[in-house]
């Protein structure tokens, strides 16, 4: 007697979490915060990672900056810059030839010398990197705000991640919630001097909320986008097509 | 019948239900709750319920279960339940932990270390690339299910004052309830302590949660040191696991947790 109708509750609640669900996941996608690697078992956990970092993040959170006397003895580099002839051709000659490239859901599409760059307001930073192996530094960053080259070029509203393109195979994108965070920048110079080659010369992104894996070395192609289903895999980066995590704030 | 003989008839049927005798607060109880008078006069300290299927072992009503053959609950279907998610996700994150571990199995003390710089100690394992990228994924994903379990396990144990009758040291009041002072001691310092200290040194490690509350890295003194303290935590873990296996195997323990009886 008991039975039948503790039964139609737990199915009627069955249905009532699974509908319930599914509008929070409609919502949260709206919303942003979902990433692009949400599926499978592991996407769970990302998803939440993720979603919960940016309710968290949502009033553009600063990462700590320290001052010049923490700044480490030893910068080390994972992996070779790219055996690439054009950019080894650019390197060769002091990167002069260089040129950024931005494009996508913007008013002006645009290409930056390193000089443009340079004449852009400047802004050095001295921030915490992690590498996601476990080891770590502090370092200082002079370059372009991130935010500042998008307001030159006129992003659209409408956009909702940046992709960045290196001379190598380590393409990455960001959400806009980091693409106009006021520390995010595009460094020519580290530690008073230019951007040495093994830490990404001539361009590189400081990303100083997350690992520095997502810290995209040597780059040749920034695009605003609305969707990433169409780079790549989809997955917003190279790092979940070889095993890793899009979002690296852990 | 008076009061003590009932008292005294429960504690004949504890020890019969479990010859281990794990449960009970001397060698001899029988003999030892003569000798304190306040056992036989102290009523039970909360209301008593009678249904020996869904009323827990630290529930004074143990004492008063008449039917010699009736089981005993050890521990209430979410004790056992959020115990076996925890223990699921706790091996997911020692297994994961060590994945990610191996990728730089040096440690260091401040805010900053690598290689080229001087570390606190050197595991004696070599780097070993390649399986952090599955390790992180799984350390997280484990590190939801553990903490989300958590804190059901923790609402719950406040609100049923679990905690405190099951767990909390004291001398004569309980004689019955499942553990020794210093099993007690130990469950609260793994519950309240070990924890929520991995929580937060792991959450120090992450450059976001950091620029919300820089102070969860600070009051550690950098983030190396934080990556240092977390992998020493997670040594005690395994410590604690160690030990808890062994003693639930040497003390055949394992079906309580299952099915939530003391002896079937």
């Amino acid at each position: 007697m008991s039975e039948r109708p503790a039964r139609r509750k737990l199915v009627l609640g069955g249905l009532a979490i699974a509908g319930a669900s599914g509008l929070g996941v409609r919502l949260a996608s709206r919303s942003g915060l979902i990433p692009p690697d949400y599926g499978g078992l592991f996407g769970i956990g990302e998803t939440l990672t993720y979603g919960t970092q940016r309710i968290l993040t949502a009033r553009h959170s600063l990462a700590r900056e320290f001052d010049r006397s923490q700044i480490s003895k030893a910068f080390p580099v994972n992996g070779p810059p790219p055996q690439n002839e054009l950019y080894e051709r650019y390197a060769a000659r002091a990167f002069g030839q260089w040129r950024l490239s931005v494009d996508g859901l913007v008013a002006r599409a645009t290409t930056f010398s390193l000089a443009d760059l340079k004449s852009l307001p400047r802004r050095s930073q001295i921030t915490h990197q992690a590498c996601e192996e476990g080891w770590s530094f502090i370092a200082e960053w002079t370059g372009v705000l991130l935010a500042d080259v998008l307001k030159l070029v006129g992003a659209s509203p409408r956009a909702r991640y940046v992709a960045f393109f290196p001379y190598d195979n380590n393409w990455d994108s960001l959400d806009m919630a980091d693409a106009w965070h006021p520390q995010t920048l595009l460094a020519y110079g580290m530690n008073g001097q230019d951007l040495p080659q093994p830490h990404g010369a001539p361009l590189r992104l400081r990303v100083p909320r997350q690992l520095g894996y997502k810290s995209v070395k040597y780059l040749a192609r920034i695009t605003v986008t609305d969707t990433l289903k169409h780079i790549g895999k989809g997955f917003g980066s190279i790092s979940p097509e070889i095993g890793y995590s899009w979002y690296a704030g852990i | 019948m008076e009061n003590g003989n009932l008292h005294r008839a429960g504690v004949t049927q504890l020890v019969e239900c479990d010859l281990a005798k794990v449960d009970v607060a001397g060698s001899n109880p029988v003999s030892r709750s003569k000798k304190n008078p306040a056992f036989h006069t102290t009523p039970a300290p909360f209301p008593v319920r009678y249904n020996p299927r869904t009323v827990m072992a630290e529930s004074a009503s143990v004492q008063r279960t008449s039917a010699p053959d009736s089981a005993t609950i050890a521990h209430s279907s979410l004790v056992r339940v959020t115990h076996w998610i925890a223990a699921l996700s706790i091996l997911g994150l020692l297994v994961s932990g060590g994945a990610i571990l191996v990728a730089h199995p040096r440690f260091y003390w401040g805010e900053t270390g690598s290689v080229g710089t001087p570390s606190l100690f050197d595991l004696p394992i070599p780097f070993l690339f390649g399986h952090s990228g599955w390790g992180r994924y799984l350390h997280f994903l484990s590190a939801w299910v553990c903490v989300l379990t958590g804190v059901v396990y923790a609402l719950y144990g406040f609100r049923t004052k679990h905690f405190r009758r099951a767990l909390l040291p004291r001398r004569a009041a309980a004689p019955f309830t499942t553990y020794n002072p210093v099993q007690r001691l130990t469950y609260l310092v793994v519950i309240f302590i070990l924890f929520p200290g991995i929580i937060i040194t792991g959450l120090a490690m992450s450059p976001a949660i950091v620029s919300v509350l820089p102070e969860i890295v600070t009051v550690f003194g950098g983030q190396q040191s934080a990556r240092t303290l977390h992998f020493f935590l997670a040594d005690l873990v395994l410590l604690f696991l160690l030990v808890h296996v062994s003693m639930v195997v040497v003390n055949h323990r394992f079906r309580s947790m299952i099915t939530g009886e003391r002896r079937a």
